[in-house]
């Protein structure tokens, strides 16, 4: 595959778009992790007392946890002390009534990434929680969601406002002792969005998140809470940014669904942290923990994600299929250039009595990249009737990438159906040779086929973001051809 | 590591083994650093991925003697072919002939050392590869000479017999010539008394343009614990087949690693099992591509029925630099009653980009509506069940070229399908 050198390097040496740094005033937490700093956070965010019982515990817990190291990843060490646990813009007053009060700063950041924040954002119909750092900025359209009831607020708000909310479903998906980093997150988190729909209601709108690292020497530690309620809907975006930085800076997510009778949430991710330079330096860790449980019977949870961004993407959002007749899915695009690394998937828990599952997997890697696919279908011995589809599918460009399959299947009852099929394969020469002799340029050619080999996945993304999602992958790849 | 660290398990194969070293052949330095390592890893724990859904706790609760001597043993099968050699406990039963079934055979007394005793490193069984290297006491080396081709089959029947629970070492080392081809069979049985554990390793090597075909039945009793590693090297344009048939044993475990060591390497892996009863079989296999244009297939079949449970992972690695190859990997299941359970987990590790690599597994139950067709064309419930379960297995069975072994696997499916599907109607 031959092209102008000259072209391709100034395609490679192409910088990441989102790599600029606001000069926003904030408080900052001196690095360091103990119980002070945990009481600290909580006390900022005025948080009730059990809030603060249910951190510590964590944090407790954590310092009796090792770290983990199964995946198929290299990950230099990680101090857990040098890094600052909290991270706000600084308030000019008590917070932001409304988007005019938000630091004009911070508005153009937004405007930047193109967030559609701004009361033009009503042409997209998206309303947004914006997270900066850690401290959730904005949330536009509160009022027209209230009108249906809808509850979309920053989490500490909602710690406020809803506490038997949150103490009723905190932790009852990803609970505290969870794994490594989810545990760190639920001693630590200082923001993220929450969302309550009630019976009956299907949410008037798209709701948004976007989440930004600021300030160097932070982590990133948000939770993300959504609850359907019997017989409601809600389609949930979330994207993500950071500035270009030397150092790895952490982000450990946690994202918990909870999904009752009939009730059906539709959670998509446009995932685009820093993945470091061209030679690997620098980047964010995206540790995240990402669960939905399927609580009620017909209920349906679809994770879609669009993973390019990221030095490391650790994840595998998940379904617990407890309710009879539920259905998860999960739809991934994984994208790793350069010397980025990803090893995610799914697992799909069966529970309940003819549930299903649908997976579908598409991997990109480039450059020294490596991308793993890592999955788990459990069919447990009560869910009779279970069914479960698994389809990933790698592609490999260039000789010093890697693609890697592991897939585990646990079945239990022998009424199940569990299916996988994989493939490996490179963009073939005689596909590349058509598009080149009907006058396409090699790097459309490449972003044609590469977008065909991943259309099954976009389609599953709300629109916005599957423009967005097509357009991130041709940025990424661009010069990893040749 | 002083003595009192280790656990009583390791502690028993290590006082064993000092008992019983006078009497082993080799050298001494060899046998001790092998107990060293076997001793050093220990035995698997829970949290080891290699044996995630395998547990060895019953194996590791168990005390065996390690065989020592030659036993005549009772009632050794009939042979499948004409050329047979028996090994009870690894040791040959008679005289060992200079030739047989196409191989020159040698032992400790006549071939090298170094090729008997090799040491083989990583993977889940290495510490039972080295328990073995230790105790071993019969080795046996099977070579071809240059471009010699055989059609005959050698069977090995590998017998583990004793009047207590005993620990069986079996050992062969196949070294294949350039241009050679050969057949070999190996029967892994026992005397059915006791509760045996037999440990095996076979150790292959093939030549430029070298052909093996292995077919390995392993049909222990209710009681075995079977562990086997199987190691081969593939040279250039050379080919290694194996028909595996893994209906006994309580629980075993089979770990075949092959290494497709230079260009146009090939090997085909192909399988069936039985996990019934409460029988716990659990199979790796593992495929390097270290060259280009190197060929595998892995075809895996398996059943499990009542409280069995049938174990698959299959790897395959394609090696940077290793362009042009092909990797393939088939496992189907069936689970045929509730308390069964199948855990897969097929594997791809790719390191280079002009490969053609994938992988399909399925689990799941017999087809409705063939059941139905045939039910509707005055089949019985047991009988449809039946003539579908050994279509299902058939498909890989297929492939076994040796009639007298095929019709063996068939029949003891059959028969132990017919009381399966019976109960289950």
């Amino acid at each position: 595959m031959a092209s102008t050198p000259t072209e391709l390097d100034a395609l490679v040496a192409q910088k990441y778009q989102h790599g600029f740094v606001t000069d926003v005033e904030s408080d900052t937490l001196p690095p360091g992790l103990d119980e002070d700093v945990v009481r600290v956070i909580s006390k900022i965010k005025r948080e009730p007392q059990f809030m603060l019982d249910w951190r510590l515990q964590a944090l407790r817990h954590w310092h009796t946890m090792a770290k983990p190291d199964w995946a198929h990843l290299r990950i230099a060490p990680i101090d857990y002390q040098s890094i600052s646990y909290y991270s706000a813009p600084r308030a000019k007053t008590d917070g932001p009534k409304s988007l005019d009060e938000v630091d004009p700063k911070l508005l153009a950041t937004y405007e930047k990434l193109g967030v559609p924040l701004h009361e033009r954002a009503r042409l997209a119909g998206v309303a947004v929680d914006a997270v900066f750092d850690s401290v959730s900025v904005a949330t536009t359209f509160k009022d027209k969601l209230a009108k249906a009831g809808v509850i979309f607020c920053s989490f500490s708000d909602a710690v406020l406002n809803h506490p038997e909310l949150i103490e009723q479903y905190l932790g009852s998906v990803v609970p505290y002792t969870d794994n490594y980093f989810a545990t760190l997150n639920s001693a630590v988190f200082s923001d993220g969005s929450f969302v309550y729909v009630p019976k009956g209601v299907r949410c008037p709108m798209e709701l948004s998140t976007y989440f930004r690292i600021n300030a160097a020497n932070t982590g990133q530690f948000e939770r993300t809470l959504i609850i359907a309620d019997e017989g409601s809907h809600v389609s949930y975006l979330e994207g993500c940014t950071a500035p270009m930085r030397d150092e790895n800076q952490l982000h450990a997510a946690v994202v918990e669904l909870v999904a009752l009778n009939d009730a059906s949430i539709k959670y998509s991710t446009v995932q685009n942290w820093y993945p470091g330079d061209e030679n690997g330096v620098g980047g964010i860790y995206n540790f995240v923990t990402k669960r939905g449980e399927c609580r009620g019977a017909n209920s349906r949870i679809s994770w879609t994600q669009v993973e390019t961004g990221s030095a490391i993407t650790w994840k595998y959002p998940s379904c617990v299929l407890t309710g009879d007749d539920s259905v998860g899915e999960f739809y991934s695009v994984a994208l790793a250039n350069h010397y980025q690394q990803a090893d995610t998937g799914t697992k799909m828990i069966h529970i309940g009595r003819n549930t299903r599952s649908t997976i579908v997997s598409k991997g990109i890697s480039a450059g020294r990249g490596q991308n793993t696919y890592r999955g788990l279908v459990k069919v447990l011995p009560s869910a009779e009737g279970a069914r479960n589809f698994t389809q990933c599918d790698s592609l490999l460009m260039g000789d010093k990438c890697g693609a890697h399959t592991f897939p585990y299947m646990e079945i239990r009852n022998p009424s199940a159906v569990v299916e996988h099929e994989a493939t490996t394969s490179k963009i073939a020469d005689d596909q590349l040779f058509y598009c080149r002799s009907r006058g396409v340029s090699e790097e459309d050619a490449v972003n044609m086929i590469v977008n065909g080999f991943c259309k099954v996945v976009f389609k599953e993304l709300p629109m916005e973001f599957a423009v967005e999602a097509q357009n991130l992958l041709a940025v990424s790849l661009e010069g990893s051809v040749g | 590591m002083s003595a009192t660290a280790f656990s009583p398990a390791i502690a028993h194969y290590r006082e064993a083994f000092k008992r019983l070293q006078p009497e082993l052949g080799g050298t001494a330095s060899r046998r001790v650093a092998a107990m060293e390592r076997f001793a050093e890893l220990g035995f698997p724990g829970a949290r080891e991925e290699a044996w995630k859904y395998t547990s060895l706790r019953r194996l590791e609760s168990r005390r065996f003697a390690p065989a020592a001597s030659t036993t005549k043993p009772v009632d050794v099968p009939a042979p499948f072919v004409a050329q047979r050699l028996v090994l009870a406990n690894g040791s040959p039963v008679e005289a060992v002939p200079a030739v047989l079934g196409g191989f020159t055979l040698g032992t400790l007394m006549t071939a090298p050392e170094d090729q008997l005793l090799r040491a083989f490193g990583g993977g889940g069984t290495e510490r039972f590869a080295a328990l073995n290297t230790a105790l071993t006491i019969g080795p046996l080396l099977l070579s071809t000479a240059t471009g010699q081709q055989s059609d005959d089959v050698l069977q090995l029947t590998l017998i583990t017999t004793g009047t207590g629970p005993t620990l069986a070492s079996p050992r062969i080392a196949v070294r294949m010539a350039p241009g050679s081809r050969a057949r070999l069979l190996i029967d892994h049985v026992d005397d059915g008394t006791q509760e045996h554990f037999t440990n095996a390793v076979l150790d292959i090597e093939l030549g430029a343009g070298a052909h093996l075909t292995l077919y390995r039945l392993q049909r222990q009793g209710e009681r075995a614990f079977h562990i086997e590693r199987i190691e081969c090297r593939v040279g250039e344009q050379a080919k290694f087949v194996m028909r595996d048939s893994q209906l006994g044993a309580a629980l075993a475990r089979l770990d075949t690693n092959v290494s497709l060591d230079s260009r146009g390497a090939a090997t085909e892996i192909t399988g069936v099992f039985l996990a019934d009863g409460s029988r716990h079989l659990d199979s790796h296999i593992h495929v390097a591509h270290r060259a280009i244009e190197t060929t595998s297939l892995q075809d895996y079949r398996g059943i499990a029925a009542n409280k069995g449970r049938g174990v698959f992972n299959g790897k395959a690695i394609v090696h940077e630099g290793a362009q042009k190859s092909n990797a393939r990997q088939v496992n189907r299941n069936l689970l045929l009653t509730p308390g069964a359970e199948i855990d897969t987990k097929p594997d791809l590790e790719i390191y280079a980009d002009d490969v053609q690599c994938g992988h399909g597994t399925t689990t799941g139950q017999l087809d409705p509506n063939a059941l139905f067709y045939l039910r509707s064309r005055g089949l019985s419930e047991p009988e449809a069940r039946s003539a579908l379960t050994r279509a299902f297995a058939g498909a890989v069975m297929a492939r076994v070229d040796e009639p007298a072994l095929a019709r063996h696997v068939h029949d003891e499916l059959d028969r132990r399908l017919v009381g399966l599907l019976e109960v289950a109607a």
